[in-house]
């Protein structure tokens, strides 16, 4: 009993955080989608016809999950596309890392003098990571064990 | 109840999609899908840069930017030169050796270096005469940024700065900047 309370409590924990943290990294950039656009552009991995796109629907992703983390809906569909973009960003920022590339990360800021790519960047990523796959994980038990046996 | 899941998650991210469309339709800020670029030469080779300035302002439509003013060669300071290089449209020429461009340089800058070519080969770069260009040495010790600028304008460019403080000022602000030999 404790431990399926602790088990809830953590849930919600991760669920408003990681929701509060999505909402907050999109909500510049869906305002300033052309500065995301050269952010985008620095990583060199993207074909240049298609930086403006991404820059548009990217935000968006972000928002919406931040929403849908928060109020609840469709929590499991949320966390698996957080988990999906986080391991992309990290794979992104190492490979920066690995390059040589001295860029702005784009994570939670525009700004140039914000945060550049860096190990502390992956971590909090993965960290992220780890957050959105227990949530799944959390959501998919829970409909196991609705489901009649 | 995996397939499940994969269908709402795909669901998920068509609702994203439809809802960044839209919101980009009508926000001041959207811009075209497609991202406009100008395609220059570097050694030979073919590379595109993009011209990311908010052609949004203007109604989306690439087509609709209107030249600049014509204006002399002006001073811009690390400030000016980030806001630039950050709007997007402006193609920044680094003048320095090939050697220094290759250890670092301004992200997207092209090489164009005063010493080791001849002025006559910048027009293999294949720039518009309308492009904002923005040329940059190593700080306020050299002068290839000016000569770059003064020739430029000469031959006809219009919309050109030069950014006085260089790779040492923007480097030191720890802005964006790739190694190699690639814009």
């Amino acid at each position: 009993m404790k431990k399926e309370i602790f088990s809830e409590g953590l849930y919600h924990t991760i669920r408003v955080v990681l929701g509060f943290l999505f909402l907050f990294a999109a909500i510049h950039k869906i305002f300033e989608p052309s500065k995301f656009a050269v952010v985008i552009y620095n990583y060199r991995v993207m074909p240049v016809e298609l930086l403006n796109l991404v820059a548009i629907i990217v935000p968006w992703i972000e928002i919406l999950v931040g929403m849908a983390l928060l109020i609840g809906v469709w929590v499991e569909a949320a966390a698996l596309v957080l988990s999906g973009m986080t391991l992309f960003f990290i794979v992104l920022i190492i490979s920066a890392i690995a390059r040589g590339l001295n860029i702005e990360c784009g994570c939670f800021s525009l700004d140039p003098e914000g945060s550049l790519v860096s190990w502390k960047r992956v971590l909090e990523d993965a960290l992220m990571l780890i957050g959105g796959v227990y949530l799944m994980i959390h959501q998919l038990r829970a409909q196991l064990r609705l489901q009649p046996k | 109840m995996l397939i499940h899941l994969l269908v709402r998650s795909f669901l998920f991210m068509m609702v994203c999609v439809v809802v960044a469309l839209l919101f980009n339709r009508i926000s001041p800020h959207g811009l075209s899908l497609l991202t406009r670029y100008r395609t220059v030469v570097v050694k030979g080779e073919d590379v595109k840069i993009p011209l990311l300035a908010e052609a949004a302002a203007s109604g989306r439509d690439a087509s609709a930017v209107e030249a600049p003013e014509s204006h002399p060669i002006a001073e811009i300071s690390l400030q000016d030169a980030i806001k630039l290089f950050q709007a997007g449209g402006a193609i920044f020429i680094d003048t320095r050796s090939a050697e220094k461009y290759r250890e670092g340089h301004i992200s997207g800058a092209l090489s164009f270096s005063i010493e080791e070519q001849e002025l006559d080969e910048f027009a293999v770069l294949n720039l518009d005469y309308t492009q904002k260009i923005v040329t940059y040495c190593d700080g306020e010790v050299c002068s290839q940024s000016i000569d770059l600028a003064l020739f430029l304008e000469e031959i006809g460019y219009y919309d050109v700065y030069y950014f006085l403080g260089g790779w040492q000022e923007w480097e030191a602000a720890n802005y964006p900047i790739i190694r190699g030999d690639r814009p």
